[in-house]
């Protein structure tokens, strides 16, 4: 079953200072849905482990993050191939940043997923669904690791 | 009035009050003490190599017990039975080595709980390395195509051109032809209950006791066979209540994985399938078809041939899936005067779940299709579709009828049940209201469906479709016994799922001892003590029970009329039998009661017939009429002994903005000969057509392109609701079958067979306005709105022109 996923948000940081946050580790660990361990395997490749409720079904998902076709600071792609308890995924998505002005950045994906197992089984409407909101959580959890450092930058210059 | 006293009149069914009060025994309602429960794995993958299992992470839990894979079992057991001869088209309960569907079971998790189970289960790391797939069944026939089973060869499981009659002289000589291509989706029926077994192993017994949710032709010895265990090793207990199976509750492999847990492990182990497990691995999807046919007929409307080519997607297993497409043989013609016939059965693997028996093995399918090709003739004609089947229907003076394929039907009258179902429906009067919905620009059509329901299974496609099966038996039995109190037990010898099968019993033994049936207890044996049976399949059991019973008493009532001949002095043809007592006819003092005779029976051997056996009971063990020859060269064959028929009659419309179709008028003609519970018998037909209503408009079993089985539970395989099934009425008549006891035929697929036909129908009609059509199963709101929109396309196209 294939899932498209597409979609833009608007970031207030520079250009320069989001490429650095999607291409650290920590920083993607932090803000990917579920993610609860991450470990270097190479240059730009990682070993994730993911826990994931999806509707009905929740379970984990071991697989591997690569980063490839980097263009600093303009574009990347992500592929991530994984599988555990509830089925496999295997899916990439390109990430495309944009400067808005000075201290802003628009951030827009685009990419596909293959899921099989179980959770092809809760149906491609909520699939869909859980994508779009897996997406947005990625997202609320960036801005609030930007937001936070600002906080954390703020109280140290104070 | 009737000539029978309790068959056909309005009773109350045995089972109901059981069932109505909470009090039915389901596998659920097994409790052994210490019984352990089964989760399962289940492949992610339509088809890949399993690389490795580990199952340390599982197996350290606190209340997990086992975890089982292919690579044990399969060496434990053997593989499961295949109709068809395809021995190497192997299968276990677990998959070994490969997996060749996506929800096909892997590894088997045993624990303290179905819960910890499941936790434990996914704590199995499986890795996979996915290999190359086939889903499309016309690219799986080709010979370059993924291999589901490369020892087999090829993905085709059976193939034979079968050529019935001059069909060759007969297309060259009709006036016109035509061709046409039907799809039967995959669908299929989902009880509420899903599948479950438990089983446990008697150690100091040697013998290993089931309790399943099971309607399967001899699946004690297909348990045993797979344990390798001697047959008297196995005990199964058709005392269990299932909870809905038309067809589908076949559960061999789940049986044979349970039953070899339980042995291994020593403690009773069950597994219920939750509806996942149920849906993607339960093994018991539907015939999945494609059918070309094509049909040669002249301008007064006779069709004198048809060739039709049946290519059936069974999956990546086969256990009986392929002879789905061998019972259609019995009925091949309909209810029309065919002369001859060439047909093209393919059972065609691919990496999907397995296909299982459902309701109707086949047959409503190849009804939808012959449906089509008819409705095609009239539309072609120009003539109306009404007066085309009764021009081809078989003439109630026609019958007994053989048909090209080799099978005699028995009695019909075909014309007078489509009257009656026109008349009920007020036809003129259902018309006028399409007409009237067309005027204000709805959409509205009416649908008719006439079609066969070959009854009283005799499973003789197995002989058919594989040469080295040579079944020709079919039996069924009845085991009657009158106690010392005088109280009457019959004992059947499979299982029920919702038939009513006590009723029937109770119902012809009350017939025949002239007793009342509410007094006479049925219960079922389990299979060490049990007489043949071939379970309750192919519509058989008011045929084949009811016939062994109505043996069965039929001997005690000869008994009691020798034991009063011996007593009384006199010679039976001076005796007559009323209630259960004998007297000497005119003579009202000369009377033994039936409490005398059963006391004489049970207690006075001195007073009993030289040569009698003591005690009152006796057995009847029948075969299906008309059965018990292996098929011609040629392939023609006696299928099933008995013909119902149907006449359905149906108004939808569809709503236009949305494609959706709703049901207005549902009418169905039935005769089934006579009915022996007429409630039973409304019942099934009631429940069928609702199935033909999911077969039509909803149920589908999809599978995206990398083989995922898109709709796994009900959010996306629709059944219809109350708000789809429309009220329903049903016009009976009675053509009495010759074969049987009482005249009875079967029903048990009554209304599945020709539901889908006439609501397919009634949307084509609806649709012809807009010159579309759908030619596909099911017809979702989707469907019909997409053809919609084409079909406004080309009215508009062509305006101008106009």
């Amino acid at each position: 079953m294939a899932l498209e996923m597409k979609g833009e948000y608007a970031l207030p940081v520079p250009q320069a200072e989001l490429w650095r946050l999607l291409n650290d580790p920590d920083v993607l660990a932090k803000i990917i849905p579920g993610c609860n361990t991450v470990r270097a395997l190479g240059p730009d490749r990682y070993e994730m482990g993911m826990k994931l409720q999806v509707g009905s079904v929740s379970g984990e998902y071991m697989g591997n993050v690569a980063i490839s076709e980097k263009e600093e600071p303009l574009r990347y792609v992500l592929a991530v191939e994984g599988q555990g308890s509830i089925g496999f995924m295997k899916g990439s998505a390109a990430f495309d940043l944009e400067a808005q002005g000075e201290g802003a950045s628009l951030l827009r994906y685009a990419g596909s997923a293959e899921v099989g197992g179980v959770v092809a089984g809760v149906g491609q409407r909520v699939l869909s669904g859980v994508a779009k909101y897996l997406a947005g959580r990625f997202f609320k959890a960036l801005e609030k690791h930007i937001d936070e450092g600002r906080k954390a930058a703020g109280a140290t210059t104070a | 009035m009737s000539e029978f006293r309790y068959i056909g009149t309005k009773r109350r069914t045995k089972e109901d009050p059981r069932f109505v009060t909470g009090h039915g025994r389901f596998v659920a309602d097994i409790a052994l003490p210490g019984m352990k429960h089964v989760a399962l794995v289940t492949s992610p993958h339509a088809s890949a190599r399993i690389k490795a299992i580990r199952t340390d992470a599982a197996l350290a839990l606190s209340g997990v017990h086992c975890v089982l894979t292919g690579e044990e079992l399969c060496a434990a057991t053997d593989p499961l039975l295949v109709g068809v001869d395809a021995p190497k088209v192997t299968r276990y309960p677990l998959a070994h080595g490969v997996v060749r569907y996506a929800g096909e079971w892997v590894a088997a998790v045993v624990a303290d709980s179905r819960a910890l189970a499941e936790d434990a289960a996914e704590k199995i790391a499986v890795d996979y390395e996915p290999t190359e797939y086939v889903l499309d069944p016309e690219k799986a026939v080709e010979s370059g195509s993924a291999q589901v089973h490369p020892l087999h060869g090829s993905n085709v499981l059976y193939r034979r051109k079968f050529v019935w009659g001059p069909v060759e002289e007969d297309f060259a000589r009709a006036e016109h032809r035509l061709a046409t291509r039907v799809r039967w989706g995959r669908s299929a029926t989902v009880p509420i209950e899903t599948f479950g077994v438990a089983a446990q192993w008697d150690p100091g017994q040697q013998l290993l006791d089931v309790w399943a949710s099971i309607q399967m032709p001899k699946f004690p010895d297909q348990t045993a066979r797979a344990l390798r265990l001697p047959g008297n090793a196995v005990r199964v207990h058709f005392d269990v209540d299932v909870g809905g199976s038309f067809g589908v509750k076949r559960g061999i492999k789940h049986t044979v994985l349970v039953g070899y847990l339980a042995k291994k492990l020593g403690f009773p182990v069950r597994l219920i399938e939750d509806r996942l497990e149920n849906m993607r691995g339960g093994d018991m999807h539907g015939p999945d078809r494609i059918f070309d046919i094509e049909v040669a007929f002249d301008s007064d409307g006779t069709v004198h041939a048809l060739k039709i080519r049946a290519l059936d997607d069974v999956g990546a297993y086969a256990g009986r899936s392929p002879l789905q497409l061998g019972k259609p043989v019995g009925a091949i013609i309909g209810p029309y005067q065919i002369h001859s016939v060439e047909y093209e059965p393919i059972s065609v693997m691919t990496n999907k779940t397995p296909q299982e028996a459902v309701r109707g093995f086949g047959q409503s399918p190849t009804n939808y299709a012959l449906e089509s090709a008819m409705d095609l003739v009239a539309r072609q004609l120009g003539m109306d579709r009404i007066v085309l089947r009764k021009k081809n229907f078989i003439r109630k003076d026609q019958f007994p009828y053989l048909i090209p394929s080799g099978t005699t039907y028995d009695s019909g009258d075909y014309h007078v049940v489509l009257d009656k179902a026109l008349a009920t429906a007020n036809y003129p009067a259902l018309v006028a209201a399409r007409d009237a919905a067309r005027e204000l620009g709805r959409l509205a059509g009416i649908g008719i469906a006439s079609c066969l329901e070959p009854s009283g299974g005799n499973s003789s496609f197995e002989p058919l479709f594989n040469p080295k099966n040579e079944t020709t038996t079919w039996m069924d039995s009845c085991l009657v016994r009158v106690d010392l109190s005088g109280a009457i037990t019959g004992v059947m010898n499979t299982s029920s799922a919702g038939q009513g099968h006590e009723t029937l019993v109770a119902t012809v033994l009350g017939e025949v001892l002239e007793r009342d049936p509410d007094t006479i207890r049925v219960v079922h044996a389990d299979s060490l003590n049990a007489l043949p049976s071939n379970s309750p399949v192919g519509s058989r059991m008011a045929i084949m029970l009811g016939g062994a019973a109505a043996g069965a008493a039929n001997r005690i009532k000869a008994a009691l009329l020798a034991i009063a001949a011996h007593n009384l002095k006199r010679d039976l043809s001076e005796l007559e039998y009323r209630d259960g007592n004998v007297s000497v006819r005119g003579v009202a003092s000369k009377t033994l009661s039936w409490a005398q005779l059963v006391e004489i029976a049970h207690r006075k051997f001195h007073q009993l017939p030289e040569g009698m056996e003591p005690g009152l009971q006796a057995k009847f063990v029948w075969e299906v009429p008309t059965g018990g020859a292996l098929p011609t060269a040629d392939g023609r064959i006696q299928m099933y002994p008995c013909f119902s028929f149907e006449a359905h009659v149906v108004l939808v419309e569809i709503d236009p903005a949305t494609g959706q179709p709703r049901i207005v008028r549902y009418v169905c003609g039935h005769d089934c000969g006579v009915m022996i519970s007429p409630d039973i018998v409304h019942g099934m037909t009631y429940g069928g057509i609702a199935h033909g209503i999911g077969a039509a408009l909803y149920e589908k079993f999809a599978y995206s392109d990398n083989g995922q089985l898109e709709s796994q539970s009900f959010m996306d395989y629709l059944i219809p609701s109350a708000l789809e099934v429309p009220s329903i009425s049903i016009v009976d008549h009675c053509t009495p079958s010759p074969h049987t006891t009482f005249g009875q035929k079967g029903s048990g697929e009554a209304g599945y067979l020709g539901a889908p036909a006439a609501i397919a129908c009634a949307i084509n009609d609806a649709l012809q306005p807009l010159g579309a059509s759908i030619a596909e199963l099911p017809m979702t709101p989707l469907a019909i709105w997409t053809r919609m929109q084409a079909g406004n396309a080309t009215s508009k196209e062509k305006s101008p022109n106009k």
